[in-house]
């Protein structure tokens, strides 16, 4: 596709977004708004497990730690919002750049354990401190703009994801994309050519957690009640699902992946838990039969496609 | 003349299992060693530990004067150490001349990168020595087994400025066509810029065009040292291979 016709189709892709709330009733928005927040996570969590290779299971854990350093500093000590927030992130960066110091020595199932340790670890202490935290009884944060209603926080939400989208392209497209799929492809190879693999490695750790922190400490500041049910597995694996179904270690996959999947848990939201089985088996099939995803089941579809066009 | 490379009292074991007993080792610069001995005795062992993806026990690896048994691979590779694999590690998803780019990228995170162009053209002309420019935009993991031996050569070709390549058999299960490349290839870089090489190798034709001097290790050690013909003659050698 030329440059143009993309920029075309692109600049038709957000207006068609910015219109959403004009179409759609505010249950909609909501719903897309937490699309878009599984979005950012999805990318976070694709950029280090697609891209460098490193099976993290403490990726929602990065967007508790954002949420709730937020809420607990503006409700403690009154800073203002977005100050809140910002202290989340670089909380997120600095335990990231603590726990990739730990962990990412590990290889594969160890790095898993030991990251879902430190995960349950967190919601544990977060659920067990009822006097700091409220534990299970949810900590009220206040709305960052004033309002419940979904609308600006989706054009937040959208802005976001956008800014995080580009950022992960232009990591990927750089020469820190090429370090890191160096390392997913083959770590002694990459570092007998001289890439400092753990460098990167813990890079891409404290990138993606930061990223996992601004998703958090936003929504935290939407949904207006934190608890510690988000942090639970069962987010991390959602958040593996959307990557996986949409198509791993691709742009667009986490992107399609998450609106895909949230898209679908709501529709099938009077299925309650059987969803994740539902989506457990998704996975299952994804994996077996179109390993590439959505985007692979696409880009294999376009592929053929000038085979059946009538004429040129 | 400073040797490119010595190994003083180098040992490693793995348990119980005594893989490198002491080695001492020297190769001068410019000279390209093979490295022989019956399976077991310690070669990859030894080549691991001198690119730093071992860590030794005890003894001493100095590259062009430097101590290097205790620096990461990355940081022997930034001293001018290259390697290739047994089976060939690629990296499967990048294509061919990414494979080849990746040690001049890693160079800009040192901060002795080279221009681009520059780069890029090295890339394309050790494409170009090993017969694999045609398939330059391949994906690694697309290639043949030779071909991908030829990739991880001109891969390590491109660690700049490369004074040590060390290559573990390249020979092996490889097609005579592309054995006679890969000579060719070492010889060349041997000739042009002065690369000092050391091969584990099992195939005595090769290793008798390719080098002038051969080293022999049986059970982790050095058990001799000379021309192919002068340590086909060697007693502790005929022993090491056929027994008592």
């Amino acid at each position: 596709m030329t440059f143009p016709r993309r920029l075309g189709w692109a600049v038709l892709g957000g207006l068609a977004l910015v219109w959403l709330p004009w179409a759609f009733s505010e249950y909609h928005i909501h719903i897309f708004t937490i699309s878009l927040y599984y979005v950012i996570l999805a990318i976070g969590w694709n950029l280090l497990a697609g891209y460098a290779g490193q099976f993290s299971l403490a990726h929602h854990t990065f967007a508790g730690l954002g949420a709730y350093t937020s809420a607990l500093l503006v409700h403690h000590t009154g800073v203002p919002i977005l100050a809140g927030i910002g202290a989340g992130v670089v909380l997120a960066a600095v335990v990231g750049y603590g726990l990739g110091t730990l962990c990412l020595r590990m290889r594969a199932i160890y790095l898993a354990l030991a990251t879902w340790a430190f995960a349950e670890s967190v919601r544990l202490l977060i659920q067990v401190e009822y006097g700091f935290t409220r534990g299970d009884l949810g900590f009220r944060t206040p709305m960052l703009f004033g309002t419940p209603l979904p609308t600006p926080y989706f054009y937040l939400f959208l802005g976001l994801a956008l800014a995080v989208g580009l950022a992960a392209r232009q990591i990927v497209g750089s020469r820190i994309g090429t370090y890191l799929r160096a390392i997913r492809d083959d770590e002694e190879a990459a570092a007998v050519m001289g890439v400092d693999t753990f460098k990167w490695k813990r890079v891409a750790f404290v990138i993606s957690a930061v990223f996992a922190a601004i998703a958090g400490g936003f929504q935290g500041h939407y949904i207006g009640l934190l608890s510690p049910t988000p942090m639970k597995f069962n987010e991390m694996a959602m958040v593996i699902i959307m990557v996986v179904v949409g198509g791993l270690r691709t742009f667009p996959g986490p992107i399609i992946g998450a609106v895909f999947i949230e898209l679908l848990s709501e529709l099938l939201r009077a299925w309650g838990e059987i969803r994740m089985v539902l989506f457990a088996l998704l996975v299952l099939v994804v994996v077996r039969a179109y390993p590439g995803g959505l985007v692979g089941l696409a880009r294999t579809a376009t592929a053929r496609l000038p085979q059946w066009a009538p004429c040129k | 003349m400073t040797p490119v490379l010595e190994t003083r009292g180098l040992s490693k074991r793995f348990g119980g299992v005594v893989a490198v007993d002491g080695l001492s080792l020297t190769v001068g610069q410019g000279e390209i060693r093979g490295l022989i001995g019956p399976n077991g005795s310690g070669k990859t062992t030894t080549v691991n530990l001198l690119s730093g993806l071992y860590r030794a026990d005890a003894g001493e690896i100095v590259v062009r004067g430097e101590r290097t048994e205790r620096l990461r691979p990355h940081e022997i590779a930034a001293r001018g150490v290259g390697r290739t694999f047994q089976v060939p590690k690629l990296f499967g998803n990048m294509t061919v001349l990414e494979n080849v780019l990746v040690p001049a990228l890693a160079a800009i995170d040192r901060g002795t990168e080279r221009p681009l162009p520059e780069v890029l053209e090295r890339a394309g002309h050790l494409l170009e020595f090993v017969t694999l420019q045609p398939l330059r935009d391949a994906l690694a993991k697309e290639l043949s087994g030779g071909q991908a031996m030829l990739a991880q050569i001109a891969r390590a070709f491109m660690v700049r400025p490369l004074h040590l390549l060390l290559m573990d058999e390249p020979f092996a299960g490889v097609h005579p066509t592309i054995r006679a490349v890969i000579i060719e290839s070492v010889l060349r870089m041997n000739r042009e810029e002065g690369v000092t090489a050391l091969v584990v190798s099992h195939e005595m034709p090769e290793l008798r065009r390719l080098c002038s001097r051969v080293s022999v290790m049986h059970e982790g050690t050095l058990i001799a040292e000379g021309t192919l013909d002068e340590v086909a003659n060697d007693a502790r050698v005929l022993e090491a291979y056929l027994g008592r």
